[in-house]
Parts: C-alpha cells; sequence; structure tokens
C-alpha cells in the first residue's frame, strides 16, 4: 500500500477526523508524487484536496484529532522506507525546486556547463549558490522566504571571502558580461586550461577592488568611474586598480583612460594585458595625486 | 486506487509550523543549544551531510536512505537537491 492509500485510510478511519463522516473524496486515481502537509483550519470540510494536474494532494493534519495526527506523521517517515523519498519543509522546497528548475535548462545550465571545466572545483557550489542569488537578485523576490541578504549571508557564512567575492560577481552580473565572454576569448586565442583558470581565478581574487566596465559605458564615465575607484582603493590600502573591459569599444575606452591617469597620477605604472577584443590593464600609483601647483 | 505496483518518488512537503512535529516523527528531539538529537540517545547529535550540527530553527527536511537530515541555509539545500535529483 502506498502513502496516498495509507493517508486516505487513515482519514477514513471511524475516530481519526475532529469533524467526522466529512471526507468526501475518493482515494487519487492518479500517481502521486507530492504530499503537501499544511496546517489549516481544524474544521476544515475538505481536508484532502486533489491536484491530478500537479500529481499532488494537500492535506491538512489540523483536521486529524492529536494522536491521528501523530500516526499521520509516523506513517510517513516510515514510508520513507517504501515511496517516499523525503521529506522537506515547505519553503526550503520552493529554494530546491528553484535549483532544480534553474540547473536544468537555461541561461544557468549553460553558465554552469561553460565554467566547470574553467574554476576550481570548489568554486562550483559557490557559483550555483551565487545564481540562486542573483535570480532573487533580479526579481527583488525572496526565494522561499529568503531575501537577497539571507542568501548572501548564507553563501558568506558558508563560503568565506571567496563566497563573498563570487556572490558580489554575480548579483553585479559579472559573470555573464565578463567573465564568461573573457572565457571565450581566452580559449579561442589558444590559452591553455590551466592558463584560463589561472586568469579567472585573477578576476574572482581581485574582483572586489577591479573595476569590470559595462558595455554601455561612455568614455567619460568610464574615466570617472576609475578615478573614483583608485581612491577607493587607496583608502582600502591598495595601491593597484585592475581594469577589465570586453569588445572594441572598451579597449578603446580603458586606453583612454590610461591617458587620462597618466595625467592625474605622479608615479603611475600600467601592464596591459589584451588579448582580441579583451583587455585588462593594471594600473599602479603612488598614494600622492599631482598637485599642479607643484609641477 | 494508485497502480501499488508502480512505486513513485513522493515528496512530502510540511508547513514550517508543523517542524516541531515532524522532527519527533523522525525520532529527535532538541537540546538545549537547538541541536537535533537522537530521542533514544540524547547525547548524540543529528549531523549534515555536510558534516554539520542539525540545528532545530533551521531544520529543512530529511532524505530516505539512512536518514540523511539537511540545514535549510542556501548551499544545504543545493546538496539536498543533488540528492532528490540524482534519483527522480
Amino acid at each position: 500500500m502506498g502513502l496516498a492509500d495509507k493517508i486516505f485510510d487513515l482519514f477514513q478511519h471511524k475516530g481519526s477526523l475532529i469533524n467526522v463522516n466529512i471526507l468526501n473524496v475518493s482515494n487519487p486515481t492518479f500517481n502521486v508524487e507530492q504530499v503537501n502537509v499544511v496546517n489549516g483550519n481544524p474544521a476544515d470540510p475538505t481536508p484532502i484536496v486533489l491536484n491530478p494536474s500537479k500529481k499532488s494532494i494537500d492535506v491538512n493534519i489540523n483536521a486529524l484529532k492529536p494522536k491521528a495526527q501523530e500516526k499521520f506523521l509516523k506513517k510517513i517517515v516510515q514510508s520513507m522506507n517504501d515511496d517516499v523519498d523525503a521529506i522537506v519543509e515547505k519553503d526550503s522546497y520552493q529554494v530546491i525546486e528553484t535549483v532544480k528548475k534553474g540547473e536544468r535548462a537555461g541561461p544557468i545550465k549553460a553558465e554552469l556547463d561553460e565554467l566547470r571545466t574553467y574554476l576550481p572545483e570548489g568554486d562550483m557550489p559557490i557559483l550555483r549558490a551565487g545564481l540562486v542569488l542573483r535570480s532573487a537578485f533580479v526579481t527583488g523576490q525572496p526565494i522561499g522566504g529568503k531575501t537577497v541578504k539571507d542568501l548572501k549571508d548564507d553563501i558568506r557564512l558558508r563560503y568565506g571571502d571567496r563566497g563573498n567575492k563570487i556572490a558580489n560577481m554575480c548579483t553585479a552580473g559579472y559573470f555573464e558580461t565578463l567573465v564568461i565572454p573573457c572565457l571565450r576569448i581566452l580559449k579561442n586565442s589558444g590559452k591553455t586550461v590551466p592558463e584560463i583558470k589561472k586568469e579567472l581565478n585573477f578576476i574572482i581574487e581581485e574582483s572586489a577592488f577591479a573595476f569590470f566596465v559595462p558595455s554601455s559605458m561612455k568614455e567619460k564615465d568610464v574615466c570617472e568611474k576609475a578615478i573614483a575607484k583608485i581612491e577607493s582603493n587607496k583608502q582600502s590600502g591598495k595601491p593597484y586598480l585592475n581594469v577589465h573591459g570586453i569588445g572594441l569599444k572598451n579597449v578603446k575606452s580603458i586606453r583612454a583612460l590610461k591617458e587620462v591617469v597618466k595625467e592625474e597620477y605622479s608615479n603611475a605604472n600600467f601592464e596591459e594585458n589584451s588579448v582580441n577584443e579583451y583587455i585588462n590593464l593594471i594600473i599602479t600609483f603612488s598614494t600622492h595625486k599631482k598637485i599642479d601647483s607643484l609641477v | 486506487m494508485t497502480d501499488p505496483k508502480k512505486k513513485n518518488k513522493i515528496v512530502v512537503t510540511f508547513d514550517k509550523s508543523l517542524k516541531t512535529k515532524v522532527i519527533e516523527a523522525l525520532g529527535y528531539s532538541e537540546d538545549k543549544d537547538d541541536c537535533l538529537v537522537d530521542i533514544k540517545n540524547p547525547t548524540q547529535r543529528a549531523i549534515s551531510p555536510d558534516g554539520l550540527e542539525v540545528v532545530a530553527d533551521k531544520f529543512a527536511g530529511a532524505k530516505k536512505g539512512s536518514l540523511l537530515l539537511y540545514n535549510s541555509d542556501l548551499p544545504s539545500l543545493i546538496k539536498f537537491s543533488d540528492k532528490l535529483c540524482v534519483e527522480k
């Protein structure tokens, strides 16, 4: 006897229900895949609701007397030796469904598949969590009652600084706008897997102090933002800035930035790494800004 | 009637407010630190597949087999989803 039949047996058993003889549904004719146990109204006239399209049944446990409730839950646990795969709290199940749905097909699956070979193994669970976080961030909707902050805290608590970096990159959209396009360029340029791994690791590690140029940004804004970032890095004791850009327009903007920084900062040094349409400019600078009156 | 020969993999979900009752039905209770312990052996704390103690307040559910218990933080739920996917 499967779980669904056991449930109906229990509910139909005289004396189990708070309101006897109120159950007027028959056992499901479909194969039940999900049973939702809800804590509803004890006087519920329909304590069992069949959802054939979802292959699920909703069961209001509160329609049962306390002893029968205990028996009901015990039957579920016993059925874990038989046809019950798992017992999951409803909100947590929503998170699980989001993960499964996202990773089964579509852009998240594609991103994970593309990055799997080139990220350290330990980064994959972080990235998977980061992409769930990104879904909540993009929609502005909590997932299974978890807000963006809750999800970010979960990642940070489990994975520490590396988790924090990857989580921030996910919410900033850097994986789809920078890391994957950069990966494709590096692959096409004939770089080896270890070389690409090293480059991606560098991008992640330095992400907090880096400037990823969005494709839509104008050259003037690139320069302004980069100067602001240099100042912010100086405050954090980081005398350098990594600027990353994809596409010919960004390559041009970043080269223009180089000239602006030369003007603004004394002793600024530059290291440019570029492959096709990907550019990484490392700017190292002194902590002193050029003072016009002394020049 | 469902076909008794056809064994489904049923997932049972429960409301958060039923958490304590579900934990008890699984054979666990809470100790003074809010960690789940075996009712028959209250010094034995439940350990998740990640090697973490399972906290009552964060209890997400259980998976069949050697009864794996999970916390509700995102990394734990991703691992839980992997276990469900494997057999689905």
